[in-house]
């Protein structure tokens, strides 16, 4: 086959969930059908500076197009355009698509580009929130494949999703809680189209993290639970932080690996690494007493998928559905729904081994069973097989 | 291990719903955290405001960290009218705002001053009641304890 897929930033070490997932499936895709990506130059998702230069390369056997960013986003037009459709007063489609507008990326070439792909036989578009999907996918629907990456935010249930969600020829889901989220948001406008399966995600952890001595590396002389990624309001660091402070002078240690976009304070029961190598992050995690994710808003986390494979516990925020779900299919954590439940839960995971290791042995069972990138990209494959071929019985067009 | 077992596999859920039945039971028995007592002053405010019958976007406003709610002397400069009239009026009317500004925008301060200094003062006191009736029903609830467990 031949497929293009549009995302809004492509490249290694970008990261972000939806770009890693769409950077995996990519290459392997590529080792048995013509693939090209088709992005932006940028690289920073909060303002799309352009970063890359335009024009094509090569990464990992895929080709990627990148399209410069014409307008960086605009931090007081994109707050008072959210004010308006997120606020009280009552908006329109007019509004929430000066919305999308505002969210960008505002790259017109990687839209005329998405246009002009004849030759594909599907298109994958990645992420739902952002204008190559709004706008881009819409004119080649028949063929568009939609990986939409929903999360249970306000956005999701603007008519703009609902409307976007009757669109593509197919979708891929990670979970099937993101499905069941999409599946509501559409229901208002005749339903979602297409075909769909959910084909989750891969885990796929390189062998040098075993050299690295975590604790003695980071002078950690005791054991400590573990947050990995942005610490960041939107993915619940806040609370986490309150939580553990809550716990008192007998709280467990909380390594925190990861951009600090808050100032997170010194405490006497935290230690903040910053960011760290990817075998130091792996090693850390193989050693933790479990992996804690605060997020209410993930339509699938990996680092849970790595927790899992490393065979350590995770205690998750129950707010989350898709998390709560794999936590819960794979039997590997504890969910907790507030301060307390939190308290309570780290006391009992931290305090029973022999729990820890039983959860830890359940989530290694699934990742090996679900979480093997050859599954995934054979069932991402399958289905996207089926789009093109209807999409080629119905003459191609748009 | 058998972790294949469905019995296996509901182990986290089971404990995870066992951690919350506790919880419910320590709450019962007067237990509050810090989020209780947020949640418990947030129930109340909303409560004055719905009594109140104040505008419920104010009173969202209000439960804000921002102070967008207080009073602003940059107001907006409108006319009803239509017409030239319309579109001379409110061209005037910024003409003199700022004479008139001279004179009105210190009381105006003031009073969004003193609005702050209030509400802080309100918020204060409602929290101070709502943490001194948190350790009450704990308390009670101690008693009970001890007096069912008395011979």
């Amino acid at each position: 086959m031949k497929l293009s897929v549009a995302i809004q930033r492509y490249g290694e070490g970008i990261a972000g969930g939806a770009e890693a997932h769409c950077r995996a499936l990519c290459e392997r895709l590529a080792r048995d059908h013509e693939v090209q990506v088709l992005t932006t130059c940028a690289r920073d998702y909060v303002t799309w500076e352009n970063h890359f230069p335009p024009g094509e390369s090569a990464q990992g056997g895929v080709r990627v197009r990148r399209f410069p960013v014409r307008r960086p986003r605009h931090p007081r037009n994109f707050a008072e355009a959210s004010d308006r459709v997120f606020g009280d007063e009552p908006h329109d489609l007019a509004d929430e698509q000066a919305w999308a507008r505002e969210n960008g990326p505002d790259a017109p070439a990687l839209l005329s580009a998405i246009a002009a792909e004849r030759d594909a036989d599907a298109l994958v578009f990645y992420s739902w929130r952002y204008a190559q999907c709004l706008f881009g996918l819409p004119p080649v629907k028949a063929r568009a494949v939609l990986v939409p990456t929903a999360e249970a935010e306000p956005a999701v249930e603007l008519e703009l999703a609902g409307r976007l969600f009757t669109q593509p020829a197919g979708f891929l889901f990670l979970t099937p809680e993101e499905q069941a989220l999409v599946e509501r948001s559409a229901t208002r406008f005749g339903g979602r189209s297409g075909l769909a399966a959910v084909i989750g995600g891969g885990v796929a952890i390189p062998a040098g993290h075993a050299a690295v001595a975590p604790r003695a590396r980071f002078g950690l002389g005791e054991p400590y639970v573990l947050y990995l990624g942005r610490l960041d309001p939107n993915k619940g660091v806040d609370r986490l932080l309150e939580y553990h402070e809550w716990m008192g002078a007998d709280a467990p240690l909380l390594v925190l690996c990861g951009h600090d976009a808050i100032g997170v304070p010194e405490h006497p029961r935290r230690r903040k690494l910053g960011f760290v190598a990817e075998d130091e992050k792996y090693a850390l995690l193989r050693e933790s007493s479990a992996l804690l994710m605060p997020s209410r808003y993930e339509s699938l986390s990996l680092v849970v998928l790595e927790a899992f494979a490393l065979g350590r516990p995770v205690l998750a925020d129950a707010g989350c559905a898709p998390v709560r779900g794999l936590v819960e299919r794979s039997g590997g954590g504890l969910t907790y729904d507030d301060g307390l439940g939190f308290d309570l839960a780290l006391r009992r995971l931290t305090a029973d081994a022999p729990l820890r290791e039983r959860l830890g042995a359940r989530g290694r069972a699934f990742a090996e069973r679900e979480c093997d990138w050859d599954r995934v990209t054979r069932a991402a494959e399958a289905l996207v097989a089926q789009v093109a071929a209807r999409a080629a019985k119905a003459g191609s067009a748009p | 291990m058998s972790a294949d077992s469905q019995g296996d596999l509901d182990e986290g859920r089971r404990i995870s719903d066992e951690i919350r039945a506790q919880a419910r039971e320590l709450r019962a028995r007067g237990v509050y955290t810090e989020e209780d007592l947020r949640a418990a002053l947030r129930g109340r405010r909303l409560r004055h405001f719905e009594q109140g019958k104040i505008d419920p976007r104010l009173g969202r406003a209000l439960l804000h960290t921002s102070h967008d709610w207080n009073v602003d002397p940059a107001y907006a400069i409108r006319s009803h009218r239509g017409g030239v009239a319309g579109a001379v009026l409110p061209a005037l009317k910024r003409l003199v705002a700022p004479l008139v500004r001279l004179y009105t925008d210190h009381v105006v301060l003031r009073q969004a001053q003193i609005n702050l200094a209030v509400h802080y003062a309100v918020v204060d006191l409602l929290e101070q009641n709502e943490r001194l009736s948190s350790r009450v029903r704990s308390l009670e609830a101690r008693v009970r304890e001890l007096e069912t467990k008395q011979p």
